[in-house]
C-alpha cells in the first residue's frame, strides 16, 4: 500500500492527462453500459407503474388483440363462479388539439361496475357526476380528466375539450377532476375516463370491448382463476396479469438493451487495449525506477503486484467515472427512449426518476475493474521481469518485447480454420456468432506480427521522407512490436465496432426495404391513425364500399 | 564475510563475453575493500554477483555463510534486502520523493511500522548531516547531498556489507573527498563490511585493502 503511495501516486500525479486518458476507455465502457441498461430499466420501471395504476387491482384481463371482441363474452365471464368483478375497457388514443398537449389515453369504463377495481377521487363538486353513474352516463360527451392535465390547460368541471373522434372534431364536457395520485400520474396525466359505451360510438368500435378487467374472489389463485377463465372464453383470447404487459414492452426495449450491450463490450474491449498499452509504456519508462526497487528488496511479486494493483485502481477510477457519465446517459436517453417507445405505443411515458439498479452498478464496477486489471496482467509481468542490473545501467535499453511467437501465429491459424468452419455453417446463428468472435481473436493474435511486419515495410518509406526522424520512429515501432500492436489492436477493434454496427445497420434497412417492396405493393394506405400499432378508431363497413 | 570460489561469469549474445574468470576471494567482516581496474575489468560485474543482482555462471559465491547460488530470485531479494546496501554511482534516488521518503523505501519494502521508519530515516540523514533537507526532492540538492541521501539510503537496516560502485564518479573532486570521508568514517563508526569499486587510484589507495582487476582476473591483491 505505502508503494502505492510512494511510487504509483507520484507517477500518476505527474502524467495526469494520460492517466486519464487511459481510464477513458473504461468510462467510456461502464458509462454506456450503466446508462443504457438505466435508462431502459428507468423507463420500464415507469411504465409498469403506469400500467399498474391504471389497472387498479386487477388481477386478470382479457384481451383478443387489436379488433376486441363482441359484448357478450363479458357476461360469460362475469357470471363465471372465480370471478367477483368483471368490467369491460376500451382504450384508445387520441390528438386533443390542444397546443404541444400530444395525445390523450381515453378509458373506456363501465362506471357502474368499475369502481370495484379503480378509485376515482374526484375532488370539488364533480363527485356527483361519478356518485350518479346515470348522470355521467346519460351525458356522452363527460370526460373525467386528471389533475395535472387540468392544471397545465387551465380546464376546470365544465370545461370544454376538443378531441379527434370518427366524427370529426368534437367537444367534450369536462364533468369532473381527479385528484393527484393513482390513475392520476399514468401517462403524466395524460390520460381521461369517459363511459365506454359512449367510447364505443364515438370511436367506431362497435358492440366490441378491448379489454375486461377482472377482479377475483378471495380464496381463488391467480393461476386457478386464470384456467377457469380461459376455458370460459375459449381459443382466440389471453388472460394474463396486468404485469404482462409491461413484459411486452420490456421484449421492445430488450433490443436497445442487446445493442448497447454489444457497444458497451465493444467499448470496454477497446480501453483493455488502450490500459495495456499505456501500462506497457510506463513499464518502460519506469524501468529505472523499478530496477531501483528490485535493488533495495522488492521481490518480483511486489513488482507484479504494484503494477496490477495500480490497473486495478485505474479500472475502480474509471468505473466510478463511467458510472457518473452513465447516470447522466440514463437521464437523456431515458427521454429519448420514452419518445421513441411513446411511437410505438400511443403515448409517451416519462421515466420522472432514474432508477438505479445496485446490482447493475455492482456489476459495472467489477466488470471496469476485471477489466482493466486483465489489462495490466501482461505489463505487471513485464515490470516484474525487469533485469535490475541492466535497468540501472544508464544507456542501456532492455526490449521488454519478445516480437511474434509462434505458439501465437499457430492459435492464429486454428482460429482462422475454426472461423472458416463457423462461417460454412452460419445460418446457424451461433455458428456466425463464434465465427465472428474467432475472426476477432484471429487478427488481435496476429497484430504483433503484423505490426511488426507493417513497422518494417514502411521504415524504407520514413526513412526516405525523414531521413532521422522517420528512422527512429520506424525502429521505435519495431524494437516495440507488442506495445505498437497494442495501439493497432485498439484501433482495430474500434473499427470493427464501426464497421460491424454500419453493416447491421445497412442489411436490416436493405432486408426490411426489398420486404416493404415484396409483401406491400399498393401504392397508397388509408388507415385510422397515425400509429400503425396502435388503432384509435376503427372504419365503419360502409366505407370501404364509399372508396 | 564474503566468499567467493571459482565464479566465473559469461555474457550470452551474438558473441560469447568472459567477464570474469574463475575469481577465489575472501573479504572478512569489517574489511573495507577497493576493487579498482581499467573499464570491462569486470568490477561492476563482480559487484552484482556479490550483491545478488546477477547470477554466475560457474563457481560459488557466499554471504555472511549463506551461498547464493540456487537460490531463487526471491531468496536472492531477501539476502540483498536483509543483508546488503547499494551506493551507486548515479545515486539512483527515486526523483519524485523527499529525501525521507528515499531513505525509508528500503524499510517500507521491509514492512518496518511507518513510525520506525521514519525516526530512522531522520536518523540516518542526520548521520550523513542532512537533517535540514529532509523534505527536499532530489533536484533541490547538490550533486554530494544527493550521494549522502543514498548513502543514507543504503544505510536504512545497518546493513552488515555495503557495495558501493563508483560512490564518488560523478562527483567534483572535492565533494568525492568529501563522500569518501563519509563512507571511511560510517566504516569506522558502524564496522560494515564495505566493498568499493572504483577506477580513482586515490580512492582505492584510501582503502586498507585493494584488489586489481584486468580481463576478468585478479592480478593483485594488496593490504596496507
Amino acid at each position: 500500500m505505502i508503494l502505492l503511495r510512494l511510487i504509483s501516486w507520484q507517477y500518476a500525479r505527474k502524467h495526469k492527462v494520460r492517466m486519464l486518458l487511459t481510464t477513458a476507455g473504461i468510462i467510456l465502457g461502464v458509462a454506456v453500459f450503466v446508462g443504457m441498461h438505466t435508462a431502459n430499466q428507468s423507463v420500464l420501471f415507469a411504465f409498469q407503474k403506469t400500467i399498474d395504476r391504471i389497472a387498479g387491482s386487477t388481477q386478470l384481463q382479457i384481451t383478443a388483440g387489436e379488433p376486441g371482441f363482441d359484448e357478450e363474452v363479458l357476461e360469460k365471464v362475469q357470471n363465471a363462479e372465480v370471478v367477483r368483478v368483471a368490467v369491460p375497457i376500451l382504450e384508445s388514443t387520441v390528438t386533443t388539439n390542444l397546443k404541444g398537449q400530444g395525445n390523450l389515453l381515453i378509458l373506456g369504463v363501465d362506471m357502474t361496475g368499475d369502481r370495484g377495481l379503480r378509485e376515482y377521487d374526484l375532488e370539488g363538486g364533480g363527485d356527483d357526476a361519478v356518485e350518479d353513474p346515470l348522470v355521467f352516463l346519460a351525458q356522452p360527451d363527460s370526460l373525467i380528466i386528471t389533475k395535472p392535465f387540468a392544471e397545465k390547460n387551465g380546464l376546470r368541471t365544465g370545461s370544454k375539450l376538443p378531441m379527434g373522434t370518427m366524427q370529426g372534431e368534437k367537444e367534450f364536457t369536462v364533468r369532473g377532476i381527479m385528484k393527484s395520485g393513482g390513475l392520476t400520474s399514468a401517462f403524466g396525466g395524460n390520460l381521461a375516463v369517459m363511459d365506454i359505451y359512449a367510447a364505443q360510438k364515438i370511436f367506431g368500435r362497435g358492440r366490441k370491448f378491448d379489454r375486461i378487467d377482472v377482479g377475483l374472489k378471495e380464496d381463488v389463485t391467480l393461476d386457478a382463476g386464470k384456467a377457469a377463465i380461459e376455458k370460459i372464453v375459449g381459443p382466440g383470447f389471453q388472460v394474463e396479469p396486468p404485469s404482462s404487459r409491461g413484459q411486452q414492452f420490456e421484449a421492445t426495449a430488450s433490443i436497445y438493451s442487446l445493442v448497447s450491450s454489444i457497444t458497451s463490450i465493444f467499448a470496454l474491449f477497446i480501453g483493455m487495449f488502450i490500459i495495456y498499452n499505456t501500462f506497457a509504456i510506463a513499464v518502460t519508462q519506469r524501468r529505472s525506477e523499478i530496477g531501483i526497487l528490485r535493488a533495495l528488496g522488492a521481490t518480483r511479486k511486489q513488482i507484479r503486484v504494484l503494477f496490477l494493483t495500480e490497473s486495478a485502481i485505474t479500472g475502480l477510477f474509471g468505473s466510478l467515472l463511467g458510472l457518473l457519465f452513465g447516470i447522466l446517459i440514463a437521464r437523456a436517453l431515458a427521454g429519448y427512449l420514452s419518445v421513441l417507445l411513446g411511437e410505438l405505443y400511443g403515448l409517451t411515458q416519462r421515466a420522472e426518476e432514474i432508477s438505479l439498479d445496485p446490482r447493475l452498478i455492482a456489476f459495472a464496477v467489477t466488470i471496469g475493474v476485471i477489466t482493466s486489471v486483465i489489462a495490466g496482467v501482461l505489463p505487471a509481468r513485464q515490470a516484474a521481469a525487469v533485469d535490475p542490473v541492466r535497468a540501472l545501467q544508464k544507456g542501456k535499453q532492455q526490449s521488454l518485447s519478445e516480437g511474434e511467437n509462434r505458439v501465437r501465429r499457430w492459435a492464429a491459424l486454428v482460429c482462422v480454420v475454426l472461423c472458416a468452419i463457423c462461417i460454412y455453417f452460419s445460418l446457424y446463428r451461433p455458428a456466425f456468432y463464434a465465427g465472428f468472435m474467432l475472426a476477432v481473436l484471429a487478427a488481435l493474435l496476429l497484430s504483433p506480427a503484423l505490426s511488426l511486419w507493417i513497422s518494417r515495410l514502411i521504415r524504407p518509406i520514413l526513412k526516405w521522407l525523414r531521413p532521422v526522424e522517420g528512422s527512429l520512429a520506424a525502429d521505435s515501432l519495431i524494437q516495440a512490436p507488442r506495445r505498437t500492436s497494442g495501439t493497432v489492436a485498439a484501433l482495430m477493434l474500434s473499427l470493427a465496432l464501426v464497421i460491424s454496427l454500419a453493416g447491421i445497420a445497412r442489411a436490416s434497412y436493405d432486408s426490411l426495404k426489398s420486404w416493404l417492396d415484396v409483401a406491400l405493393n399498393p401504392d397508397l394506405f388509408v388507415t385510422t391513425s397515425e400509429s400503425i400499432t396502435s388503432r384509435s378508431f376503427v372504419f365503419p363497413a360502409a366505407i370501404g364500399d364509399e372508396l | 564475510m564474503i566468499d567467493l570460489a571459482k565464479v566465473s561469469k559469461q555474457f550470452e549474445g551474438k558473441r560469447k563475453v568472459t567477464a570474469l574468470e574463475t575469481i577465489d576471494l575472501h573479504i572478512a567482516k569489517g574489511e573495507m575493500v577497493s576493487l579498482i581496474g581499467p573499464s570491462g575489468s569486470g568490477k561492476s560485474t563482480l559487484l552484482n554477483l556479490i550483491g545478488g543482482l546477477d547470477k554466475p555462471s560457474a563457481g560459488e559465491i557466499r554471504i555472511d555463510g549463506e551461498l547464493l547460488s540456487g537460490l531463487s530470485d526471491d531468496a536472492l531479494t531477501k539476502v540483498r534486502r536483509d543483508k546488503i546496501g547499494f551506493i551507486f554511482q548515479f545515486f539512483n534516488l527515486l526523483p519524485t520523493l523527499t529525501c525521507v521518503e528515499n531513505v525509508s523505501l528500503p524499510l517500507h519494502l521491509r514492512g518496518w511500522p511507518r513510525k520506525k521508519i521514519e525516526d530512522r530515516a531522520k536518523e540516518l540523514l542526520g548521520l550523513v548531516k542532512l537533517e535540514k533537507r529532509l523534505d527536499h526532492l532530489p533536484e533541490e540538492l547538490s550533486g554530494g547531498e544527493r550521494q549522502r541521501v543514498a548513502i543514507a539510503r543504503a544505510l536504512s537496516v545497518f546493513p552488515p556489507i555495503l557495495l558501493a560502485d563508483e560512490p564518488t564518479g560523478n562527483l567534483d573532486s572535492t565533494t568525492g573527498i568529501e563522500i569518501l570521508k563519509l563512507i571511511h568514517d560510517l566504516h569506522d563508526r558502524l564496522g560494515a563490511t564495505i566493498l568499493v569499486v572504483t577506477h580513482d587510484r586515490s580512492v582505492a589507495e584510501s582503502c586498507p585493502r585493494t584488489i586489481s582487476l584486468k580481463d576478468g582476473h585478479v592480478i593483485q591483491d594488496v593490504r596496507r
